[in-house]
């Protein structure tokens, strides 16, 4: 059984194409993200596959079940972008809504309230909320079903860093506990910090492409003599650029411990060294031509 | 039962229908005040409408003896006699309504339009239609039988009748049409401001939300309604020294009939009941069509204004469920049929519940 599975998936709106023709298949749990400039159709195609919106044809299945089947929803999630919250209710309404639509026992409120870090504010009405309590409570109502498959339509959207570090932790333990996740976002940084499996949505096409083909990995060094070492990674046939004080390492054949190795030898001190993994915005300007 | 407790808590946290029923309680209640304080103006209102009646023949006298003075006539004679006879009774008939001995009064109000009626085929001077005053006197005599004194339909604050006046202030296409904005709101609403989306990514069928959402405005509506009869029952009920026998006090229907007021109010009920399932079907057939609360509201008020212009013009038709919006109108007109006017408007809200389910089953949140 396919987790998701597409066939041949067309959406027009206002005359105008948006998907044509999409095929996709998922078989194994794990995190998709959904790529692609702004109004390109990322939204109605996550709405098209939770039959938000129908399709002029094709066919969709969520979890092995027709996504006309509005039981799919037991087992599938899809976070939307907070307009679709009652401002005046409150984060324990929703949540009590959503646990007494799936049949689930109220303790998993508080359960879930706690792990998404938005216990202090549960009753407080949704009017009231900042854009990331926002985002916390509609994780929150996602994750209460325990979903075999997530939709989650731009779940950084304003989100400080520790809220987006917290969700990334959310997102990654979930994968690991065999939930699939499929969100869209425009962060490419943190994309690649969550998966390497990306859906391009381009010419209303989805391009299913693996990071790991593509990705480039960089090591920031900060040296005590950072021209010396500039200079003998340079007649080594290493290729380093300063950045801000600091000297940008690209290692493709390479091992890290070589230019350590070689480094040390010189007597050039390393005060500090991180490592930096790019792909997705490089493949996304080659991509959409920028 | 907790999903449908859910939309109900999300129509009441919208403040608009709690302030509706808040405005409906003041309404009632500023009403039985104002008609308490104007009690006695009922009595200084009939004894001002038969003082002028009293100067009409007075009048009407003064000229017969002038020309009698002048040329005495048998009929001009026969007519002072008459007008003489009249004007004895209607001076009989006010010191009854100001002695408030109703009974005497009641019999008095019959001679005085006998004599009326009697004079104004000798041309004599008395300003009511004939027709009216044999209502009257029919309505006198039915009320002497029961033994009850005559109500003033405006301003009494018997239980029944006070129940009546406010039946035809409130439950009228005016009353249900700004309830059922208010409630239609919440159906279009939740489309303009995408919380439909979330509700459509949950495990729930959407003819079960439609249904359920009729029921729970269906009972919102219900219980508006049950607010304007039990407040209009209990403030005169209370406050008010009712006269034994006074749910049986004889009301007229279109053709002439009586109908007892408690019989009114019955049927009062169960078409205000019937025609509140109706409407609420109007709205979730409209909200879930249109998805607008601007065209939504103006298809309502269009529907109800229009239908009051039409009825107002005499219009009417059984067949019409919005007929059944003017309640007392529907009560007391004789073609109506209650078992009829029921089925009909339990029909159509089935039909029209189904017909909704069908047009929302495969679309989208657009």
């Amino acid at each position: 059984m396919s987790i998701l599975a597409i066939n041949n998936l067309s959406k027009s709106y206002k005359k105008q194409k948006v998907l044509d023709d999409i095929s996709l298949t998922i078989d194994s749990p794990g995190i998709w993200a959904l790529v692609g400039p702004n109004g390109v159709g990322k939204t109605t195609f996550l709405n098209v596959l939770t039959n938000l919106l129908p399709a002029d044809s094709g066919s969709v299945e969520l979890v092995g079940k027709p996504n006309k089947d509005y039981r799919v929803f037991k087992e599938v999630a899809y976070l939307q972008d907070n307009t679709v919250l009652f401002e005046y209710l409150t984060g324990y309404d929703h949540l009590k809504y959503v646990c007494d639509v799936n049949k689930i026992s109220k303790a998993r409120i508080k359960e879930v309230s706690e792990y998404v870090g938005m216990s202090k504010y549960l009753k407080k009405v949704v009017g009231n909320y900042s854009l990331g309590m926002k985002q916390h409570l509609l994780l929150a109502m996602a994750i209460v079903n325990k979903p075999k498959l997530l939709f989650l339509d731009e779940p950084l959207n304003g989100l400080d860093p520790s809220s987006a570090i917290l969700m990334r932790k959310i997102l990654l333990e979930l994968a690991e506990n065999g939930t699939t996740i499929i969100l869209s976002s425009h962060n490419l940084a943190e994309i690649d910090r969550v998966t390497k499996q990306i859906l391009f949505l381009k010419d209303k096409k989805i391009l299913q492409t693996n990071m790991a083909d593509h990705e480039t990995v960089h090591y920031y060094f900060t040296l005590i003599e950072s021209e010396k070492g500039k200079a003998v990674l340079a007649d080594n046939g290493f290729l380093a650029s300063d950045v801000i004080g600091r000297l940008k390492i690209e290692l493709k054949e390479q091992s890290l411990s070589n230019v350590i190795n070689l480094l040390q030898e010189h007597q050039i001190a390393i005060q500090d060294i991180e490592k930096e993994i790019t792909g997705s915005e490089k493949l996304y300007e080659e991509l959409f031509e920028l | 039962m907790k999903l449908f407790l859910f939309e109900m808590k999300k129509t009441l946290y919208t403040k608009a229908f709690t302030l509706f029923i808040l405005l409906t309680v003041l309404f009632i209640s500023g009403l039985y005040i104002k008609n308490t304080i104007q009690q006695d103006m009922i009595i200084v209102n009939k004894v001002q409408q038969f003082s002028e009646h009293r100067s009409d023949v007075f009048r009407d006298i003064q000229q017969y003896r002038h020309l009698l003075e002048e040329l005495p006539d048998a009929k001009t004679e026969k007519k002072l006699q008459a007008a003489l006879n009249l004007y004895g009774e209607i001076n009989e008939l006010i010191q009854s309504i100001q002695e408030k001995q109703w009974d005497n009064e009641l019999q008095t109000e019959m001679n005085v339009y006998q004599s009326a009626m009697e004079y104004q085929d000798m041309e004599g001077t008395f300003d009511v239609n004939q027709r009216d005053m044999q209502e009257m006197i029919l309505l006198n005599e039915e009320l002497i039988k029961k033994g009850l004194p005559k109500e003033d339909l405006n301003l009494s604050i018997e239980p029944s009748i006070f129940m009546k006046k406010i039946i035809t202030l409130l439950l009228n296409p005016f009353g249900f049409l700004v309830l059922l904005l208010i409630l239609g709101i919440s159906v279009t609403k939740e489309f303009e401001e995408k919380n439909i989306q979330m509700v459509y990514a949950l495990p729930i069928s959407r003819p079960y939300y439609i249904l359920n959402k009729f029921v729970s405005l269906m009972s919102l509506g219900v219980c508006w309604l049950f607010i304007v009869f039990s407040i209009s029952f209990l403030l005169p009920f209370i406050f008010t020294s009712t006269t034994e026998n006074s749910f049986s006090y004889p009301l007229t229907s279109t053709e002439g009939n009586f109908i007892t007021s408690s019989h009114y109010l019955k049927e009062a009920i169960i078409y205000s009941l019937f025609y509140m399932i109706f409407s609420v079907s109007i709205i979730i057939f409209f909200g879930f069509l249109i998805r607008n609360t601007i065209i939504t509201s103006l298809i309502l008020v269009f529907l109800h204004i229009g239908n009051f212009i039409v009825l107002m013009n005499g219009f009417v038709y059984s067949r019409n469920p919005l007929t059944y919006g003017m309640i007392d109108f529907a009560v007391l007109n004789d073609e109506n049929q209650l078992f009829f006017g029921t089925s009909l408007l339990a029909g159509l809200s089935v039909l029209i519940i189904i017909i909704s389910i069908v047009l929302n089953k495969r679309r989208g949140i657009r």
